[in-house]
């Protein structure tokens, strides 16, 4: 079974507590389910993580001003430590189950970030590990705020409509996932493509099906998250936003995993930006980040600098041929055609990942365009 | 009032505060608890009760219970200095006092040997910490505090009395004056039972509302329109911490939590509210909010624009006086009231506008607005002449200066009394000016308000000392705050060579204020060159009409604002105003308001 599904069923059965308690232990409530979870799921996973969050948070407590910068590098440098040596060497380190550990270590180093810039005060110890250990987004993200996560707590109120959106926005993520994901393009899509002959319409046919199924895939897992939240009565990130309407690929990677990407935007692009003033290495160092925080390897780094030159053409497009980039951005029939090739590149960019190793999906594009 | 009082389900909240609810049982219990001590101490109806309590919980029950005994409230701040406490409490005659501890210990009350003092101590208004009770850490500090004791020891009355003469005082409200002239405001049981109906007509309160008033206690807008107006409804009231800067997002997620339906600010906090409303535009947007009530201070167009178009929630205005309860006119929520950038009508009382003659002006003429209703006051406390001064025919004489359009509403122009209202708070410039005159240094004094964006007006000074001396205006200042409180201490205190005089030797006041404006620097206001500048390059940076852009826009409101955009940005305010924005600097910058402060702060120039 679907660990989502565990969650799933742990988070229906606490609801009942969590709105029957007063203010006070609501926020603890969530905590401890997620900890007696996680103590029970994956021991050591939880140890690690518990540990560099203190961590983290005693470097902002007593460390003093005048080491604010080597502060926010300890706070910043000590999660993604963990990450990197999970992602680099996880098959010695094969005891550690590292649940969630991507999106969680990103949540640490927004934190430190947000406490570097002071947009939030620091929080007490209980008040972050509240936010990062909130279940309903611990596996499969969004990569949500903390700012707006203790507001929500804040908030927190027994309201029947947001309940019923969480059961609907769970319901819709199951149908992606089971339905449109494990049937149609899991099942019916190769079907359908072995009743042709041509080989070009049958690649063609394999890669919109594996777009569409990652697609569906993960926003449907996305909403099993959201929905979850809501049944706890906490609003977080939209991490979707109709990805294929939109009309350029810059468009395009503000509605894509928009939790990552404005992650990206947030902590590399934009600081970047403000050492360097140079936009082009700011979006190349982005993607790349954004490429490798799926998986540190040769494939994603090159579907990273697909995405990246992508966005770059299109910006470039926009000055060198501005009555093209009206007719698309603003033409109902430009719309339309712009979002048939926003869908396109990135479903054969795609090709990338979506095969084990680069040679394998060289020969692919050498079989659809050769 | 108290028919709600008895009838309500035990267990519904009374009050609500920051960490600790109150039902209407415990309420019930308290209020004849405290009407236990009132017998004990033989209080009869109709005698003087001063109440200066700076605990909310205990001052609003103590205030209800006298109401509900027929006792005579006299409303003290326990912020006065000796010198008003001491000739306000002496005027009122009262027969017992409740006041903090540490309040009695700086008046050193001279009051005749009939008058029983009871201290009252707010560390121990609460039950102890049940580790503390425990250990009986707190049993010796619980002996020292009288009002307690007092109430631990009395026995609760079995009911409260059947019926309260109508006509009996409900409490007194001094306003503020010189310590010989402030007036005492006297309000019967009568005008209370008919302005709460209005009050709770007018804003539609039911048991469902939840009412969050977090105004002073000892003004009446705080003390009428929360806990009074509250337990007269049969709702809850709300009153969770102090309002303060530092709150305000706390205070906005509050009303979102707790469901409040009726929230009342004075335009100060209105103001205050907007400048950290970036991300909390969506605070009232649930169904239970019904109204933001704006009281106490006159609310200008412009605040009035802003609020409602960042929040959308239109706002209600509310024209009173201390006089005449809480209101008497009202600009909405009633929709057959309501009227921008006006008090709206009077609702259960009749108004005139009269001109220096006595005789009612014509539509759009100012002149002084007049009022008349079952709600105001019954007379000055123990001043005949004075209240036949205000009261005429059963007309009161408000001092403010209106006027009347053709569809009834009304707009108030200026005042014709001489008084300051700061963030609120009303201030008699007399009371000030004697203050400053008892400093051996000052030989002429004068103050005076000042218009402020924030607080509505701000209460400055001008003063002339007298030969050979030097004190410095910091040290007037340190002098006041002696003799004053805190919200009359003048934010600004000029020394000047004279004051402008006309032939009769009166200050002209309008001569000063024109003086002091020039001296006096404007504060907290966003330079306006800047701004059109600052509009006009994101204008063009994120290709949006400038008409379309204000000081609250912020990356998430400007459909343009990206990332890519956003270096640009930087780049051309950067290129602009000649100076660079610091790495930290261009990725906190996300707002028109932030982009303004940076920039206000780097940027010099070129003719300075």
């Amino acid at each position: 079974m679907n660990i989502e599904f565990v969650l799933l069923a742990i988070i229906l059965i606490t609801a009942p507590v969590l709105w029957n308690v007063s203010r006070f232990w609501q926020g603890k409530v969530m905590m401890i389910c997620t900890l007696l979870v996680f103590a029970w799921l994956a021991p050591w996973s939880l140890l690690i993580m518990v540990l560099t969050a203190c961590a983290q948070w005693l470097i902002w407590k007593y460390m003093p001003p005048a080491l604010k910068t080597t502060g926010v590098l300890l706070t910043i440098c000590l999660p993604l430590l963990v990450l990197l040596s999970y992602k680099l060497g996880h098959k010695t380190i094969n005891w550690i189950i590292p649940l969630g550990l991507s999106y969680y270590t990103f949540r640490q180093i927004h934190a430190a970030f947000e406490c570097y810039k002071g947009i939030i005060k620091v929080p007490t110890l209980e008040e972050y590990l509240q936010y990062l250990l909130f279940l309903p987004v611990i596996l499969v993200g969004p990569i949500h705020r903390m700012p707006e996560f203790q507001r929500s707590l804040r908030r927190l109120k027994w309201q029947p409509s947001v309940f019923s959106d969480g059961m609907e926005r769970i319901l819709y993520g199951l149908i992606k996932i089971s339905f449109l994901g494990n049937y149609l393009f899991s099942v019916k899509f190769p079907q359908l493509a072995e009743h042709t002959d041509s080989v070009f319409i049958k690649l063609y046919i394999q890669t919109i099906a594996f777009t569409g199924n990652a697609y569906v895939q993960f926003a449907g897992f996305s909403d099993l998250a959201i929905g979850m939240g809501l049944i706890w009565g906490i609003r977080v990130i939209e991490n979707f936003n109709r990805p294929f309407l939109a009309t350029n690929m810059q468009d395009f990677w503000t509605r894509w995993h928009i939790s990552l990407s404005s992650w990206c935007r947030d902590y590399i692009f934009q600081p970047i930006i403000a050492l360097s003033r140079n936009r082009w290495i700011a979006l190349i160092i982005s993607m790349l980040v954004l490429s490798l925080w799926h998986e540190i390897s040769l494939r994603y780094i090159i579907w990273g600098m697909v995405q990246a030159a992508l966005v770059l053409l299109t910006v470039q497009s926009r000055k060198t041929f501005p009555s093209l980039s009206r007719f698309v951005n603003q033409h109902p029939i430009g719309k339309w055609m712009g979002r048939i090739w926003v869908f396109h590149l990135f479903a054969f960019s795609c090709i990338f990942i979506g095969y084990e190793n680069i040679h394998a999906a060289g020969a692919l594009f050498k079989q659809l365009f050769g | 009032m108290f028919q709600q009082l008895f009838v309500q389900p035990p267990a519904k909240t009374f009050l609500q505060t920051e960490d600790k609810t109150y039902s209407y049982k415990w309420l019930q219990q308290r209020i004849l608890q405290i009407a236990g001590l009132f017998d004990s101490l033989s209080l009869k109806q109709g005698q003087r009760l001063v109440l200066a309590i700076s605990d909310d919980v205990e001052m609003s029950t103590l205030f209800l219970a006298a109401l509900a005994n027929g006792i005579t409230v006299v409303v003290a701040d326990p912020e006065w200095k000796a010198a008003r406490a001491n000739a306000i409490i002496g005027r009122s005659e009262p027969a017992c006092i409740i006041a903090d501890k540490s309040s009695l210990d700086t008046w050193k009350l001279q009051l005749n040997s009939n008058c029983i003092i009871i201290p009252f101590s707010k560390t121990n208004a609460n039950r102890p910490a049940l580790l503390s009770r425990f250990l009986q850490k707190n049993k010796a500090e619980a002996k020292e505090d009288s009002f307690s004791t007092l109430l631990e020891k009395s026995v609760p009355v079995a009911s409260l009395p059947a019926s309260i003469d109508p006509e009996t005082i409900a409490y007194i409200i001094f306003t503020s004056g010189t310590t010989a002239d402030s007036k005492g405001v006297a309000i019967s049981h009568n005008n209370l039972n008919a302005h709460l109906s209005t009050l709770q007509k007018v804003y539609g309160l039911t048991q469902e509302s939840s009412i969050l008033n977090q105004l002073l206690l000892c003004h009446a807008d705080g003390c009428i329109q929360g806990p009074l107006l509250s337990v007269y409804a049969g709702c809850t009231w709300h009153r969770p911490f102090r309002f303060t800067i530092e709150k305000i997002p706390a205070l906005l997620d509050y009303c979102y939590a707790n469901n409040v339906s009726h929230l009342f600010m004075v335009p100060a906090m209105l103001n205050m509210l907007i400048q950290f409303s970036e991300n909390y535009e969506d605070s009232f947007s649930y169904p239970a909010f019904n109204a933001l009530i704006s009281v106490s201070a006159h609310l200008e167009g412009p605040l009035w624009d802003k609020f409602e178009s960042i929040f959308k929630v239109p706002v209600s205005n509310v024209y009173g006086l201390t006089e005449t309860v809480a209101g008497s006119l009202f600009s909405g929520p009633l929709q057959e009231t309501s009227c921008k950038y006006t008090v709206g009508k009077p609702v259960d009382c009749e108004i005139r506008i009269i001109n220096e003659q006595g005789e009612d002006v014509g539509n759009g003429t100012p002149g002084e607005l007049l009022l008349k209703g079952p709600h105001i006051m019954k007379s000055y406390w123990q001043d005949e002449n004075l209240t036949n001064n205000y009261i005429k025919d059963g007309w009161f004489y408000t001092g403010d200066l209106a006027a009347i359009d053709a569809e009834g509403f009304v707009k108030i122009c200026g005042r014709k009394k001489n008084l300051i209202i700061s963030g609120g708070i009303n201030i008699q410039p007399e009371e000030v000016t004697e203050c400053l005159l008892r400093h051996p240094s000052v030989s002429e004094a004068c103050a005076i308000g000042l218009p402020d964006h924030v607080f509505g007006e701000k209460l400055i000074a001008a003063i002339v000392l007298k030969p050979g001396s030097n004190d410095s205006s910091l040290d007037l200042v340190n002098f006041c705050r002696e003799y004053l409180e805190e919200k009359k201490v003048p934010t600004k205190i000029f020394i000047v060579p004279e004051l402008p005089k006309g032939v009769s030797g009166k200050v002209q006041l309008n001569v000063l204020k024109e003086q002091l404006l020039q001296l006096h620097p404007k504060t907290h206001e966003i330079n306006g060159e800047y701004l059109d500048q600052v509009l006009n390059i994101a204008s063009e940076v994120f290709q949006v009409p400038v008409s379309n852009l204000s000081v609250n826009d912020n990356s998430n409101t400007v459909a343009g604002w990206d990332s890519m955009a956003h270096l640009v940005f930087i780049t051309t305010l950067e290129e602009n105003f000649s100076i660079s924005f610091s790495t930290a600097e261009v990725i906190t910058m996300n707002s028109i308001q932030k982009a303004l402060k940076l920039i206000e702060q780097k940027h010099v120039p070129a003719t300075a």
